[in-house]
């Protein structure tokens, strides 16, 4: 948990529908509140500068500024931000380069409870 | 594509199907799973728009699947026309599109071929290069060679060995867009299919060419 907070949370993927899914879904979990959501990598950084969340999830395959350079710029100026990896198939590739930037990776699924729990070991570890 | 290239090439494979199939299919299990646990209902519409949209995403792409999987069998039939390749290039993919043309030509084929190769290589090369794309038609014996070059980053090695093998999706394409990988594959079985043949080069300075040869009229 985050010290019993509520944990503030940015979405980032390119289509339309899995954005407003975990809108949703995160809705209904007291725990989560959705501060803003963006679909692709660029606008991700601007809007984690203006809402200042606690926790990033993001897709990695998107059009213009990918995820994996979005995470690079986030973990460089927010040391402290969560982020996790949400995305639809991960190979060795994927799986490598995550690993070596400490971040962790879950696959997309129609079930929120993998990627809740994953914010919250990310927090901890953030902490 | 030789043996031990093979396993490499059949992963990638699965790797794309995988990630095309997962998005809706698991969007399709959490919007069912949200409207069950009985959501806001001013959000209901929306929500069984998005469930209708992505169900009939994974319809489709299954039925991608199988025409790849039967490409041989779907080929098209009838008598080959003559085909004015230019005026084809002009009348659907125009200039202010992006796509500049020059030197004519006309080609034996059957028309419904033509247009599928020619939206494949043209539309790959609009969306995954940079502009403009350049189109350049000429005799070669007697076929006529159609040249597409489209800037862009330099291709690796995979790139072009593997341009045409089923469900490969360059580098760029991989991290920046969603899609099955088949544009090429289907294309260059209808250019063999009219007499023809298609084949991927890198381009000097980067970027890709795409050669098209069809039978002349």
């Amino acid at each position: 948990m985050n010290d019993g907070r509520i944990i503030r949370v940015v979405i980032v993927d390119d289509e339309p529908d899995i954005r407003r899914l975990l809108e949703v879904q995160f809705a209904l979990d007291s725990d989560f509140e959705v501060v803003g959501s963006a679909a692709d990598g660029d606008q991700a950084v601007k809007l984690v500068r203006a809402v200042g969340p606690d926790a990033v999830v993001m897709d990695l395959l998107m059009p213009g500024v990918n995820g994996f350079q979005s995470i690079a710029a986030l973990q460089q100026e927010f040391p402290d931000l969560a982020i996790v990896a949400y995305t639809g198939v991960a190979g060795d590739y994927v799986r490598g380069e995550m690993d070596r930037q400490g971040i962790e990776v879950v696959l997309k699924s129609g079930d929120l409870r993998p990627l809740t729990d994953a914010i919250r070991r990310s927090l901890k570890r953030d902490r | 594509v030789d043996s031990r290239d093979q396993e490499w090439v059949r992963q990638r494979a699965l790797n794309v199907i995988g990630h095309e199939l997962r998005t809706p299919a698991s969007t399709v299990r959490g919007l069912a799973e949200v409207l069950a646990a009985g959501t806001n209902p001013d959000d209901r519409p929306d929500l069984i728009d998005a469930l209708v949209r992505n169900a009939r995403r994974l319809e489709a792409l299954v039925d991608d699947l199988l025409a790849a999987s039967n490409v041989t069998t779907a080929l098209p039939v009838g008598p080959a026309e003559p085909v004015d390749l230019a005026e084809r290039v002009r009348t659907s993919w125009t200039e202010e599109g992006g796509i500049e043309v020059a030197g004519s030509g006309v080609v034996l084929a059957r028309r419904v071929s033509v247009t599928r190769i020619l939206g494949a290589v043209l539309d790959n090369a609009l969306a995954y290069g940079a502009r403009p794309v350049r189109v350049t038609l000429a005799a070669s014996g007697e076929h006529v060679r159609m040249v597409v070059e489209s800037p862009g980053d330099e291709l690796s090695s995979e790139d072009v060995r593997f341009a045409l093998e089923p469900f490969w999706r360059g580098e760029r394409a991989v991290t920046t867009r969603s899609g099955l990988g088949l544009g090429l594959t289907v294309a260059s079985k209808l250019a063999e299919h009219e007499g023809g043949h298609l084949w991927v080069e890198g381009r000097e300075g980067g970027g890709m060419v795409t050669f098209i040869e069809l039978p002349a009229r």
